[in-house]
Protein backbone atom coordinates (compact mmCIF):
# COMPACT_ATOMS: atom_id res chain seq x y z
CA UNK A 1 0.00 0.00 0.00
CA UNK A 2 1.17 3.52 -0.61
CA UNK A 3 2.10 5.71 2.37
CA UNK A 4 -0.18 8.54 1.20
CA UNK A 5 -3.05 6.08 0.75
CA UNK A 6 -2.56 5.05 4.36
CA UNK A 7 -2.64 8.67 5.42
CA UNK A 8 -5.86 9.25 3.48
CA UNK A 9 -7.43 6.18 5.07
CA UNK A 10 -6.55 7.63 8.47
CA UNK A 11 -8.86 10.67 8.19
CA UNK A 12 -11.22 10.91 11.18
CA UNK A 13 -8.90 8.64 13.16
CA UNK A 14 -6.36 9.18 15.90
CA UNK A 15 -2.86 9.74 14.63
CA UNK A 16 0.47 10.39 16.30
CA UNK A 17 2.89 12.54 14.36
CA UNK A 18 6.47 13.19 15.39
CA UNK A 19 8.18 16.12 13.72
CA UNK A 20 11.82 16.43 12.82
CA UNK A 21 12.25 18.76 15.81
CA UNK A 22 11.16 15.94 18.14
CA UNK A 23 7.75 17.41 19.07
CA UNK A 24 4.88 14.91 19.15
CA UNK A 25 1.35 15.76 17.97
CA UNK A 26 -1.44 13.39 18.96
CA UNK A 27 -4.87 14.11 17.55
CA UNK A 28 -7.66 13.44 15.08
CA UNK A 29 -6.72 13.67 11.42
CA UNK A 30 -9.03 16.11 9.67
CA UNK A 31 -7.37 16.51 6.31
CA UNK A 32 -4.25 15.72 4.34
CA UNK A 33 -2.80 16.34 0.88
CA UNK A 34 -0.26 14.84 -1.48
CA UNK A 35 2.60 16.72 0.18
CA UNK A 36 1.68 15.07 3.49
CA UNK A 37 0.55 18.45 4.90
CA UNK A 38 -2.04 17.60 7.56
CA UNK A 39 -4.79 19.22 9.55
CA UNK A 40 -5.37 17.85 13.05
CA UNK A 41 -7.94 18.65 15.72
CA UNK A 42 -8.13 18.07 19.49
CA UNK A 43 -4.39 17.80 19.60
CA UNK A 44 -2.07 17.08 22.49
CA UNK A 45 1.39 18.44 21.76
CA UNK A 46 4.33 17.02 23.71
CA UNK A 47 7.76 18.57 23.69
CA UNK A 48 10.88 16.67 22.71
CA UNK A 49 12.00 16.10 26.30
CA UNK A 50 8.53 14.91 27.31
CA UNK A 51 8.25 17.58 30.00
CA UNK A 52 6.01 20.19 28.40
CA UNK A 53 2.47 19.70 27.08
CA UNK A 54 0.00 21.78 25.14
CA UNK A 55 -3.62 21.29 24.12
CA UNK A 56 -4.53 22.62 20.71
CA UNK A 57 -8.01 22.78 19.20
CA UNK A 58 -6.60 22.48 15.75
CA UNK A 59 -3.31 22.67 13.97
CA UNK A 60 -1.75 22.50 10.53
CA UNK A 61 1.48 20.59 10.03
CA UNK A 62 3.65 21.01 6.96
CA UNK A 63 4.46 17.61 5.47
CA UNK A 64 8.15 18.33 5.06
CA UNK A 65 8.53 18.72 8.84
CA UNK A 66 7.21 15.25 9.63
CA UNK A 67 9.60 12.56 10.77
CA UNK A 68 7.06 9.78 11.14
CA UNK A 69 3.45 9.09 11.99
CA UNK A 70 1.67 6.21 13.71
CA UNK A 71 -1.88 4.98 13.22
CA UNK A 72 -4.10 2.18 14.49
CA UNK A 73 -3.00 -1.15 12.94
CA UNK A 74 -6.62 -1.89 11.91
CA UNK A 75 -6.37 0.92 9.34
CA UNK A 76 -4.22 -1.26 7.12
CA UNK A 77 -7.33 -3.16 6.02
CA UNK A 78 -9.14 0.03 5.07
CA UNK A 79 -6.55 1.40 2.67
CA UNK A 80 -7.78 1.89 -0.88
CA UNK A 81 -4.80 2.00 -3.20
CA UNK A 82 -6.47 3.42 -6.28
CA UNK A 83 -7.42 6.75 -4.76
CA UNK A 84 -4.04 7.34 -3.06
CA UNK A 85 -1.47 9.71 -4.45
CA UNK A 86 1.34 7.69 -5.94
CA UNK A 87 4.85 9.09 -5.60
CA UNK A 88 5.97 11.92 -3.31
CA UNK A 89 5.74 15.44 -4.57
CA UNK A 90 6.23 14.30 -8.16
CA UNK A 91 3.36 14.96 -10.55
CA UNK A 92 0.65 12.34 -10.63
CA UNK A 93 1.05 9.59 -13.19
CA UNK A 94 -1.92 8.18 -15.06
CA UNK A 95 -2.86 4.79 -13.61
CA UNK A 96 -1.66 1.77 -15.59
CA UNK A 97 -4.24 -0.05 -17.75
CA UNK A 98 -6.32 -2.40 -15.59
CA UNK A 99 -3.61 -3.85 -13.34
CA UNK A 100 -4.05 -5.01 -9.78
CA UNK A 101 -2.29 -5.35 -6.48
CA UNK A 102 1.39 -5.98 -6.44
CA UNK A 103 1.71 -5.54 -10.19
CA UNK A 104 0.19 -2.09 -9.82
CA UNK A 105 2.55 -1.17 -7.01
CA UNK A 106 5.56 -2.46 -8.94
CA UNK A 107 4.47 -0.64 -12.08
CA UNK A 108 4.00 2.64 -10.24
CA UNK A 109 7.46 2.36 -8.72
CA UNK A 110 9.27 1.74 -11.98
CA UNK A 111 10.98 4.80 -13.45
CA UNK A 112 9.52 6.23 -16.61
CA UNK A 113 11.18 4.94 -19.74
CA UNK A 114 12.92 7.02 -22.35
CA UNK A 115 10.97 6.02 -25.41
CA UNK A 116 7.25 6.22 -25.86
CA UNK A 117 7.10 2.81 -27.52
CA UNK A 118 8.98 1.13 -24.69
CA UNK A 119 6.62 2.67 -22.16
CA UNK A 120 3.55 1.56 -24.08
CA UNK A 121 4.99 -1.94 -24.36
CA UNK A 122 5.68 -2.02 -20.63
CA UNK A 123 2.16 -0.90 -19.78
CA UNK A 124 0.70 -3.59 -21.97
CA UNK A 125 3.07 -6.11 -20.42
CA UNK A 126 1.78 -5.16 -16.99
CA UNK A 127 -1.80 -5.73 -18.01
CA UNK A 128 -0.80 -9.05 -19.61
CA UNK A 129 -2.03 -8.21 -23.08
CA UNK A 130 0.28 -9.47 -25.74
CA UNK A 131 1.06 -7.33 -28.73
CA UNK A 132 2.06 -8.74 -32.08
CA UNK A 133 3.57 -6.21 -34.42
CA UNK A 134 1.53 -5.89 -37.55
CA UNK A 135 3.58 -6.71 -40.54
CA UNK A 136 4.32 -3.89 -42.88
CA UNK A 137 5.87 -4.45 -46.19
CA UNK A 138 8.63 -2.02 -46.83
CA UNK A 139 7.62 0.39 -49.53
CA UNK B 1 15.20 3.02 -7.40
CA UNK B 2 12.01 2.51 -5.44
CA UNK B 3 11.28 -0.49 -7.62
CA UNK B 4 14.27 -2.27 -6.11
CA UNK B 5 12.92 -1.66 -2.64
CA UNK B 6 9.53 -2.89 -3.84
CA UNK B 7 11.04 -6.37 -3.83
CA UNK B 8 11.38 -6.08 -0.05
CA UNK B 9 7.67 -5.51 0.53
CA UNK B 10 6.29 -7.94 3.14
CA UNK B 11 9.87 -8.76 4.21
CA UNK B 12 11.38 -7.88 7.54
CA UNK B 13 13.67 -4.88 7.01
CA UNK B 14 15.97 -2.75 9.09
CA UNK B 15 15.81 0.99 8.51
CA UNK B 16 18.60 3.36 9.48
CA UNK B 17 17.27 6.87 9.99
CA UNK B 18 19.12 10.16 9.68
CA UNK B 19 19.16 10.42 13.46
CA UNK B 20 21.03 7.14 13.73
CA UNK B 21 18.03 5.14 14.93
CA UNK B 22 17.75 1.49 13.92
CA UNK B 23 14.17 0.37 13.31
CA UNK B 24 13.18 -3.18 12.38
CA UNK B 25 9.76 -3.87 10.90
CA UNK B 26 7.75 -5.53 8.14
CA UNK B 27 7.78 -3.33 5.06
CA UNK B 28 4.12 -2.88 4.18
CA UNK B 29 4.53 -0.26 1.48
CA UNK B 30 6.58 2.55 0.04
CA UNK B 31 6.56 5.20 -2.69
CA UNK B 32 8.97 7.09 -4.94
CA UNK B 33 10.07 9.39 -2.11
CA UNK B 34 10.96 6.29 -0.07
CA UNK B 35 8.27 7.11 2.48
CA UNK B 36 8.01 3.71 4.22
CA UNK B 37 5.10 1.95 5.89
CA UNK B 38 6.29 -0.41 8.62
CA UNK B 39 4.16 -2.96 10.43
CA UNK B 40 5.05 -4.17 13.95
CA UNK B 41 8.18 -2.07 14.07
CA UNK B 42 10.64 -2.16 16.92
CA UNK B 43 13.48 0.24 17.53
CA UNK B 44 16.78 -1.30 18.58
CA UNK B 45 18.55 0.97 21.05
CA UNK B 46 22.28 0.43 21.39
CA UNK B 47 24.49 1.61 24.25
CA UNK B 48 28.09 0.97 25.19
CA UNK B 49 27.36 0.20 28.86
CA UNK B 50 24.29 -2.02 28.66
CA UNK B 51 23.03 -4.53 26.10
CA UNK B 52 20.61 -3.82 23.27
CA UNK B 53 17.13 -2.67 24.25
CA UNK B 54 13.97 -2.95 22.21
CA UNK B 55 11.44 -0.13 22.03
CA UNK B 56 8.26 -1.13 20.21
CA UNK B 57 6.85 1.61 18.00
CA UNK B 58 3.19 0.68 17.66
CA UNK B 59 1.39 -1.47 15.07
CA UNK B 60 1.43 0.61 11.92
CA UNK B 61 3.77 3.52 11.29
CA UNK B 62 4.97 5.54 8.37
CA UNK B 63 8.48 6.89 8.14
CA UNK B 64 8.99 9.91 5.91
CA UNK B 65 11.50 9.33 3.13
CA UNK B 66 13.69 12.32 3.84
CA UNK B 67 14.49 10.87 7.28
CA UNK B 68 15.61 7.54 5.86
CA UNK B 69 19.32 6.88 5.39
CA UNK B 70 19.25 3.18 4.52
CA UNK B 71 16.82 0.28 4.14
CA UNK B 72 18.27 -3.19 4.54
CA UNK B 73 16.80 -6.65 4.12
CA UNK B 74 17.00 -8.57 7.37
CA UNK B 75 18.15 -12.17 7.30
CA UNK B 76 15.57 -13.59 9.72
CA UNK B 77 17.57 -16.76 10.53
CA UNK B 78 20.86 -15.01 11.17
CA UNK B 79 19.06 -12.37 13.21
CA UNK B 80 17.26 -14.92 15.38
CA UNK B 81 20.54 -16.75 16.01
CA UNK B 82 22.20 -13.69 17.53
CA UNK B 83 22.00 -12.99 21.24
CA UNK B 84 21.37 -9.29 20.80
CA UNK B 85 20.68 -8.53 24.45
CA UNK B 86 24.33 -9.26 25.22
CA UNK B 87 25.69 -6.99 22.51
CA UNK B 88 27.02 -3.62 23.61
CA UNK B 89 27.67 -1.00 20.97
CA UNK B 90 28.02 2.75 20.64
CA UNK B 91 24.93 4.51 19.46
CA UNK B 92 25.05 5.50 15.78
CA UNK B 93 25.55 9.27 15.57
CA UNK B 94 23.06 11.44 13.72
CA UNK B 95 23.77 12.10 10.09
CA UNK B 96 25.41 15.46 9.50
CA UNK B 97 23.59 17.38 6.73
Amino acid sequence: MFPLSLLNAATDNQILIELKNGFCYNGLLVNCDKFMNVNLKDVTLTSKNGQEFWKLNSCYIRGATIKYFQVEPELADRVKDDDGFSGGAVSRSAPPLSVRGRAAAAAALRPRSLSARASVERRLQDSAISVHPTSHTAA
Amino acid sequence: MAAELGKLIDHRVMVLTNEGRTIVGDLAGLDQSINLILRDSVERVWSSDKGMELVPSGGLSMLRGDSVAAVCELNADADAAMDWEAVKADAIPRLKP
